[in-house]
């Protein structure tokens, strides 16, 4: 048994049902296919489906990046002072990465496309001071998802020489990270665990080489003849490293410079991330689903991501803050339920009860300590 | 608790797709024949309640988008795993709960026995309501991989088609993920009866 066979034990025993019990969800979609066989419009049976929000790649909860950070600085002319204290819960402020979307819609002109706002941003994130963090440092990032759901914080170690610690949504109490740097990484001896990559490459070509190598990216023709499947993985790899990663001015300028060059990306001028700013999406189709990348339109600070529907976006998820700490919260370890199972050990029976009752106390607390 | 997959049926699954573009109700047949599956699927990650409806807006999704589905691919399953799973990922918070409850769960024993046996098990309940807080504090996306890997059993190729990934970032995230359960559970007493159960089981 390897660990991957121990968390298969996890799987909830759901017993795969019959027929019978899914004979409601059948009706369904037999009465939207005959809805569909006479001609009665695409939505003709039971209540509203929600679009699917397809994740996009790499875009789930732990986000690391350098948008909000470029927002400010952008957005006040003068460089983003990463804080300097031990910002351990820093508040969240709904407006970080605060944009000018409102204002600036109106100054897009009618006739730009996404490849030429997506050059813009890089000439003007090309021109911007370069706020980086020191190798001892952490990045701060904090996620949400829409109507205030699914806020996720995450601390890294900048250089990924130190553990980290996420807490998750949900009230889940919070988990260190393995510390793991690039070079332990390439070595292939843990995953890496740095919020900052120094090594990142600044220029088009040499991006796209440095994606193919971390496995975020795919050399060569579509494995598959799907259409828009390069631009797909492209974008999703860029979308993956901009929540991902703290990414200086110019490493975000050359992932504009790259996506620019992706065909079948299209503007959406009035987008929304989770948090209801306003933006400006670079969208692509793939598969029958509309994607899109949301970005602050003056800044060009990454906002979130989601899918359009019927021209509406569909947000999924916001990155609410990102900035530079000096320290991780303090983290209160969980309790040790094995000290307690050794106890058992020595009790007669009728203590036993008792003994199950202690440890399913400790692992209780342990599923609601925080730090 | 793999379900084993008949590939002769599974290789129909495109054509029934294709059928389906001209004459829709023969959709009703990918239902049939994997809507169990899709179910159990989601019922694991956000709980029986909510499973039937979610079982019935991914086939109506896929429905929707069958004119768009690449018959080359002769498996539907990793297409209707990952409409499931981004369905899903509108319901983090009842998958939250969800291995929340399981890690509940995890420090309870159906019945008293011999108190060796009953503080091995402890242990290794312990053991395994760390791996849930574990998996529950993983990212999404590591999440996603990890799960469908050990708990749907598909393969590498049908986790990056259904995810719409390249298998190097599946493996990557899969890697990362599994690293970071390890980290969990080393932190606490329970490592070595994680190390015992890895060797012995």
């Amino acid at each position: 048994m390897n660990d991957l066979d121990l968390i298969a034990t996890l799987a909830p025993d759901t017993p795969l049902v019959s027929a019978n019990d899914l004979a409601q969800a059948r009706d369904r979609l037999r009465a939207e296919a005959a809805g569909r066989r006479a001609g009665q419009g695409t939505h003709s049976v039971g209540r509203h489906v929600p679009p699917l929000r397809l994740a996009v790649a790499g875009l789930a909860v732990a986000a690391t990046a350098a948008g909000v950070a470029i927002a400010l600085t952008l957005s006040s002319g003068l460089p983003a002072r990463p804080s300097a204290t031990n910002d351990s819960h820093p508040s969240v402020s709904r407006g970080a990465g605060g944009t000018n979307a409102g204002s600036t819609h109106a100054a897009l002109s009618a006739r730009l496309t996404a490849a030429q706002f997506l050059r813009q941003g890089a000439a003007a994130l090309r021109d911007q001071v370069a706020v980086l963090p020191r190798a001892d440092q952490y990045i701060y990032a904090e996620t949400e998802g829409p109507r205030g759901s699914a806020k996720y914080q995450i601390w890294q170690s900048a250089d990924g020489t130190r553990p980290g610690l996420i807490e998750p949504a949900g009230g889940i109490a919070a988990i260190p990270m393995p510390s793991c740097t690039v070079a332990r990484a390439e070595s292939g001896r843990c995953s890496l665990a740095a919020g900052y990559l120094p090594q990142m490459p600044t220029s088009r070509s040499a991006l796209f080489a440095f994606l193919v190598k971390i496995g975020d990216a795919t050399a060569g023709p579509s494995p598959k003849p799907i259409p828009n499947w390069a631009t797909n993985d492209l974008a999703k790899s860029v979308a993956s490293l901009l929540q991902d990663e703290y990414l200086s001015p110019a490493q975000q300028a050359s992932l504009f410079e790259l996506l620019a060059h992706a065909t079948g990306i299209r503007l959406i001028r009035h987008a929304v991330d989770a948090l209801g700013r306003p933006g400006v999406g670079v969208a692509w189709r793939y598969q029958g689903t509309i994607y899109e990348l949301v970005f602050d339109p003056s800044t060009y600070a990454y906002l979130g991501y989601g899918t359009v529907w019927h021209g509406r976006s569909q947000p999924q998820e916001a990155l609410v803050k990102m900035q530079i700490v000096d320290q991780l919260p303090h983290y209160q370890a969980p309790p040790r339920p094995s000290i307690a199972a050794a106890k058992c050990r020595k009790l007669q029976r009728p203590k036993l009860a008792e003994c199950r009752r202690l440890i399913a106390k400790q692992l209780g607390t342990a599923a609601t300590s925080g730090h | 608790m793999r379900v084993q997959a008949d590939t002769s049926v599974r290789a129909d699954d495109a054509a029934i797709i294709e059928a389906s573009r001209s004459q829709p109700e023969e959709f009703a047949a990918l239902f049939d024949r994997h809507a169990p599956l899709i179910h159990r699927y989601i019922a694991r990650r956000v709980g029986i309640q909510s499973a039937d409806d979610l079982v019935a807006e991914t086939f109506l999704a896929a429905f929707r988008r069958r004119l768009r589905y690449e018959t080359s691919q002769r498996d539907a399953r990793p297409w209707l795993y990952g409409i499931a799973t981004h369905l899903i990922s509108q319901h983090r918070r009842e998958e939250s709960r969800q291995l929340r409850i399981h890690r509940a769960a995890s420090g309870e024993l159906a019945e008293p026995g011999h108190g060796d046996r009953v503080a091995g098990d402890l242990t290794a309940s312990a053991v395994r309501g760390v791996l849930a807080a574990a998996l529950a504090g993983l990212p999404d996306r590591e999440r996603d991989v990890l799960v469908l890997i050990a708990w749907e059993q598909l393969s590498y190729d049908e986790v990056a088609t259904a995810l719409h990934i390249p298998v190097g970032t599946v493996r990557s995230r899969l890697s990362r993920g599994r690293a970071r359960v390890r980290e969990a559970l080393a932190r606490t007493e329970l490592s070595a009866t994680f190390e015992e159960i890895l060797r012995n089981e």
